[in-house]
């Protein structure tokens, strides 16, 4: 059974973050953001508040810091609220409208320019279909799938009920997540607790590398034969590896969360 | 000894196409293409193309894989291989046993005669009952302290290791029920102050203190027990009517003929072997207290191919072979004088290695490295000249290992610590490193 409180903070801070990396894959994505000076925060009850900022082709997403929940995006134009996570995540689904609480002049801009961003998201999110299999689609999809999916895996191990017990046996250290020269997304894991990062850590406790992006996007979407594809080279872990081991029954749990 | 000339030619690389080849076919037709501990990613061969996957045949302390490169092992298949692989004494002994029976209609002489030996060699032994692996014993272990209390708890080692049955694995694996292992509880090891805390919040309740006599995780430095530990471990089992059961399974006759226990100064009330008692043959034994031979008597347990006589034969030759050449000691002074060579061969480049558990179970990491990719570098490069080590887990000595395969893996290390010198400079201690030594 899904926690909605829990997909609500996969939707929140997994798949809204992607919309970071969209212009820099998606020229459609660069031209609706083009020129636009956006701040929107979405207040979702029993998860936590999220503040979005389009600016000029770049897409920033925040959650609130430290104790006094402190933002360093600016004061959002348009603040968005909802009743419950389920109707947070009915939003993202695109079934449901949120509810304006400030800024009703600028909706209509919003919806300008949130609803078709969203649009590019899940074009590139939606499972591979070789109607769109050229590679520049496949390598920005499966960034955004990476992005998405290991965002989700940190905020599953920190608040999913059946998940916690299980991210408190990950041992500390960083886990590097690597395609080659590409992805740069890393996982840090401080006493139980999960951190996703853009990058490249310096100094990995872990690398979990996949020869292709085929073989990632297996990985993410849970459908790649894991032992398999480690014998046969595709993918292949290097350094203090309990700690992919640990979080092997974490990384299971991102397709359940992420509702498909 | 027929040799087909791919041996250890330092620095050649390996090709292990067939190896590949044949793991290709395997995914075909078996779950992974190789299952459970050889499988190439649950025995951490890292990097993976550093490794062979298939074994051809196997000698003495060598073995050849698929494609014909030849390995000296210190992996010793985990740890049967202790005499050596076909060992003349043991193998005369199984083909005779052969000729008159194996698996028959009923139990053979061979049974009798090797339980007697058990309790002639091991102190804890009174009674010896035998089956197949290593975790048939320890899963009987519990059953029968169970059985003899009335208990339902087993205090376990955290990180320790007792086989696979859903027991002794944790929930939240695939396949594992929480209620499977509801009945566990656990403490760090050589933390005797836990133990006594556990025992003192859970009265009349702990059927079984289950541990390895020292402490042997895979991915961390071995730990030999504290001084005074299992004296006072085994005072409060007695005290509290807590079976004390010593998983020897891995230790066991690497250390002491008597038992790992009896090297530890302890008398456990359950021990188990498996791994070095029958040379690769495959048998395990439970034995036991004078006070549990009841419960032991009363538990059902058995299994199809459990009263082999030909494993049994192996056994009692491996065991008096052992015995007859002091097998625990020279596997301990082989690894001595191995693990100092490695030290002394990484200390050369600048390099520090540290060997920990016993010398016949050496376990190595190089330090300053908590995510160990410079042990996997230096597994690695001994690996594909010729010495097969791995990175995570600890190695075994068997007694047919020679001077000159201690010489000539020496020489191997030497060689895959400057490769692991060159790779990281930034870790290399300076002084008597990389640079004042220079490659030749
Ligand atoms: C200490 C210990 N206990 C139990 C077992 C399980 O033995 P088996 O694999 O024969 O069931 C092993 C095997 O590695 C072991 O090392």
């Amino acid at each position: 059974m899904v926690d909605e409180r829990v997909r609500a903070r996969v939707n929140l801070f997994g798949v809204l973050k992607a919309l970071e990396l969209l212009p820099e894959y998606d020229a459609v994505s660069r031209e609706i953001t083009d020129s636009v000076d956006l701040c929107v925060e979405f207040r979702v009850p029993t998860v936590d508040r999220g503040r979005l900022h389009i600016h000029n082709s770049r897409i920033r997403l925040e959650g609130p810091a430290g104790l006094g929940g402190s933002f360093t995006l600016p004061k959002p134009h348009v603040v968005l609220a909802c009743v419950s996570p389920r109707h947070f995540n009915a939003v993202i689904d695109g079934e449901k409208q949120p509810i304006p609480l400030k800024g009703i002049r600028r909706l209509g801009r919003l919806r300008n320019t949130f609803n078709p961003l969203t649009e590019r998201l899940t074009y590139y999110l939606r499972p591979p279909n070789d109607a769109i299999a050229h590679s520049s689609y496949h390598a920005a999809s499966t960034r955004l799938t990476a992005c998405v999916a290991l965002h989700a895996l940190s905020e599953i191990a920190n608040h999913d009920r059946a998940s916690v017990e299980l991210a408190r046996r990950v041992p500390d250290g960083t886990i590097q997540f690597k395609v080659h020269s590409d992805i740069g997304l890393y996982v840090e894991v401080k006493d139980g607790r999960l951190r996703t990062v853009f990058g490249e850590h310096e100094d990995p406790r872990c690398i979990l590398w996949f020869s292709d992006l085929e073989t990632l996007d297996g990985l993410l979407r849970g459908t790649l034969q894991i032992y398999q594809a480690i014998g046969s080279g595709r993918m292949g872990m290097k350094g203090f590896v309990p700690m992919v081991e640990s979080m092997n029954p974490l990384l299971d749990r991102i397709p359940l969360n992420l509702g498909e | 000894m027929i040799d087909n000339g791919h041996h250890l030619s330092t620095g050649e690389s390996r090709g292990y196409e067939e190896s590949r080849a044949l793991f290709r076919r395997a995914a075909q037709v078996i779950p992974s293409g190789i299952p459970g501990h050889m499988g190439p990613v649950q025995a951490q061969f890292i990097p993976i193309d550093a490794y062979p996957f298939f074994a051809e045949r196997a000698h003495g302390s060598y073995f050849w894989d698929v494609d014909g490169n030849r390995f000296i092992d210190y992996l010793c298949a985990f740890g049967p291989n202790v005499l050596g692989y076909n060992n003349p004494v043991v193998e005369e002994a199984a083909e005779r046993q052969r000729r008159l029976g194996d698996t028959m209609a009923l139990p053979s002489r061979q049974q009798v005669e090797l339980a007697e030996l058990l309790c002639d060699t091991i102190t804890a032994a009174e009674w010896a009952f035998f089956m197949k692996n290593g975790n048939d014993a320890t899963t009987l272990a519990l059953m029968v302290a169970r059985a003899a209390t009335g208990r339902k708890k087993a205090v376990l080692v955290r990180n320790g290791y007792h086989g696979v049955a859903p027991w002794t694995q944790h929930s939240g694996r695939p396949g594992v029920l929480e209620e499977d292992t509801a009945n566990n509880l656990y403490v760090d090891w050589n933390d005797y102050e836990q133990l006594e805390q556990l025992v003192r919040d859970h009265p009349n309740e702990i059927a079984v203190f289950m541990s390895s006599p020292y402490h042997h995780p895979v991915f961390h430095d071995n730990e030999l027990p504290a001084p005074g530990y299992w004296e006072k471990v085994q005072e409060l089992c007695r005290r509290h009517g807590i079976v004390l059961a010593v998983d020897d399974i891995r230790a066991g006759f690497r250390l002491n003929m008597a038992g790992s226990a009896e090297y530890f100064g302890f008398v456990p009330d359950l021990a188990c072997y498996c791994k070095a008692i029958g040379n690769g043959y495959n048998i395990a034994a439970l034995v036991g207290s004078e006070e549990l031979r009841d419960a032991a008597s009363r538990v059902f347990y058995t299994g199809s191919y459990w009263y082999g006589a030909v494993p049994m034969a192996a056994a009692i030759a491996t065991i008096n072979e052992l015995s007859r050449i002091d097998g625990p000691r020279l596997m301990n002074e082989k690894g001595r004088r191995l693990t100092d060579g490695l030290v002394k061969a990484a200390s050369d480049w600048g390099v520090t290695l540290k060997v920990s558990g016993i010398p016949s179970m050496f376990y190595l990491r190089i330090t300053d490295d908590d995510s160990l990719m410079m042990t996997q570098e230096f597994t690695a490069e001994a690996t594909q000249r010729g010495a097969f080590l791995v990175s995570h887990h600890n190695h075994f000595i068997n007694t047919s290992l020679t001077e000159d395969d201690i010489e000539t893996t020496v020489s191997i290390a030497h060689d895959a610590f400057r490769v692991v010198a060159q790779n990281n400079p930034e870790r290399i201690s300076t002084g008597n490193g990389v640079e004042s030594r220079g490659i030749l």
